[in-house]
């Protein structure tokens, strides 16, 4: 660490309700024209919003609704999700990709990546109940109820019991400070799960994309976890938050890179950081390098017992993936006897050159 | 069908590969079906033919009797 990053003060995380105060006008205008492009309502949510009342839901340009509650953060998770983009990567889900969610909130990033594939499947974990019921209410609103399951469980080392603070804004509960985040907190206790249960309930198919935001829990989480588990990660986006447990980040970058996972970082200066982990070759990585030099995979579409021209050709033309190339020539089936007569007359009448 | 699935791993980096899932004969110039294939940035490409059997087409009534018999040829399923 620097001497000047020593001596300073940490930066604590912007105050959602402070967000365009603090961040000056100009900010606040470019925040408004990522709202016109992202967002149907705009007008509305901005009108709210200076009048400091309960936004209404965030209804997307791209069909998706973001219902939220009292105590959430919507204009800084869509802020977060949506136009910086933090939890996004530059590779895409093949088809029937899977995602686990940790810490999902109230759906935002979930939400983001249902939007990049729509075979997607994501299991989403939140142990705060306020979040939890805006979270199912998203997965409904949103119809993914087929592709996507919540958990009101909180993952960390092993299977227990947490004491999480509730009653104060859902994205700054955490289960690891003695004091309240914020004026007003009560804590109750909410069941855990270990992130090898968690990936049980997937039947241990590979992990494409694990995010995990858990204020504080990303060590626990990460460490209890099994190599085997590790190894079948692809890709993974950890916050990490050393102003809640100091040395989460080295401890949780250490851990993926022994993984065999290759990290970057974005670090935030009020002591928190996103690492950005992924592997090149791996569960997915047949598929990741086929699309990297032919941009598609027809392999992602199959799955074990498929006839062909039946579920993959319909997963195919769903997305648009599928083309069909018109013959008006010779074409025959050459099963039968009859069929070899049928070839034979042709030859013999001199069409078959 | 596992068929595909099975011999995936003898594709090793190719981009492109045609499977024959049929026990037909044809004159289909492969290189200009290749090139449309490439052409156009999609997963998958197949085939369509219109159907050469010859069979008819009937329409009956509840008790079976015969309303009206085509060729096939006549329904636009076949040339």
């Amino acid at each position: 660490m620097s001497p000047v990053a020593a001596t300073a003060p940490p930066a604590s995380r912007p105050n959602p309700g402070l967000l365009f105060r603090a961040r000056g006008k100009l900010q606040g205008l470019r925040y408004l024209g990522a709202l016109m492009r992202l967002t149907v309502n705009w007008q509305t949510i901005w009108k709210y919003r200076r009048q400091k009342e309960q936004l209404p839901p965030l209804r997307l340009r791209n069909g998706l609704v973001l219902h939220h509650g009292p105590y959430d953060s919507p204009l800084l998770l869509l802020d977060e999700a949506f136009i910086k983009r933090w939890y996004d990567i530059e590779a895409r889900p093949p088809a029937h990709a899977v995602m686990l969610d940790i810490g999902a909130n109230i759906g935002s990033v979930s939400l983001f990546w249902s939007a990049q594939s729509p075979t997607l499947r994501i299991d989403g974990y939140e142990p705060n109940p306020a979040a939890y019921e805006t979270l199912r209410r998203n997965v409904s609103s949103n119809r993914l109820q087929s592709r996507m399951r919540t958990f009101p469980e909180a993952v960390g080392r092993e299977a227990g019991i947490l004491h999480l603070w509730v009653d104060i804004p859902t994205d700054l509960s955490t289960g690891y400070l003695d004091h309240s985040p914020q004026e007003g907190g009560r804590r109750i206790p909410v069941p855990v799960v270990s992130l090898d249960e968690a990936w049980r309930r997937l039947n241990h198919d590979p992990i494409w994309l694990l995010k995990i935001d858990t204020e504080g829990a990303e060590v626990d989480i990460l460490e209890g976890a099994s190599q085997e588990l590790l190894g079948a990660v692809q890709h993974a986006i950890v916050e990490t938050h050393d102003n809640i447990y100091p040395g989460a980040f080295t401890r949780c970058r250490t851990i993926l890179e022994h993984a065999g996972l290759t990290c970057w970082a974005r670090m935030h200066p009020w002591d928190e950081a996103i690492i950005y982990a992924t592997r090149k070759m791996g569960p997915y990585a047949r598929r990741g390098l086929a699309r990297e030099s032919a941009g598609k995979d027809i392999f992602g579409y199959i799955k074990e017992g498929d006839e062909l021209v039946e579920e993959p050709f319909i997963r195919l033309i769903a997305e648009e993936q599928l083309i069909a190339y018109r013959y008006e020539g010779f074409w025959a089936c050459m099963d039968t006897f009859k069929d070899r007569q049928l070839f034979d007359a042709m030859n013999a009448r001199g069409e078959t050159a | 069908m596992h068929r595909p699935p099975r011999v995936e791993k003898y594709l090793e980096d190719d981009d492109v590969f045609l499977a024959n899932y049929s026990d037909g004969l044809t004159d289909l110039p492969l290189p200009d079906y290749l090139e449309r294939f490439r052409a156009r940035d999609k997963v998958g490409s197949f085939l369509c033919m219109r159907p050469v059997h010859s069979f008819h087409v009937v329409s009956l009534d509840q008790d079976g009797d015969l309303l009206d018999i085509r060729d096939a040829s006549d329904t636009g399923l076949k040339r």
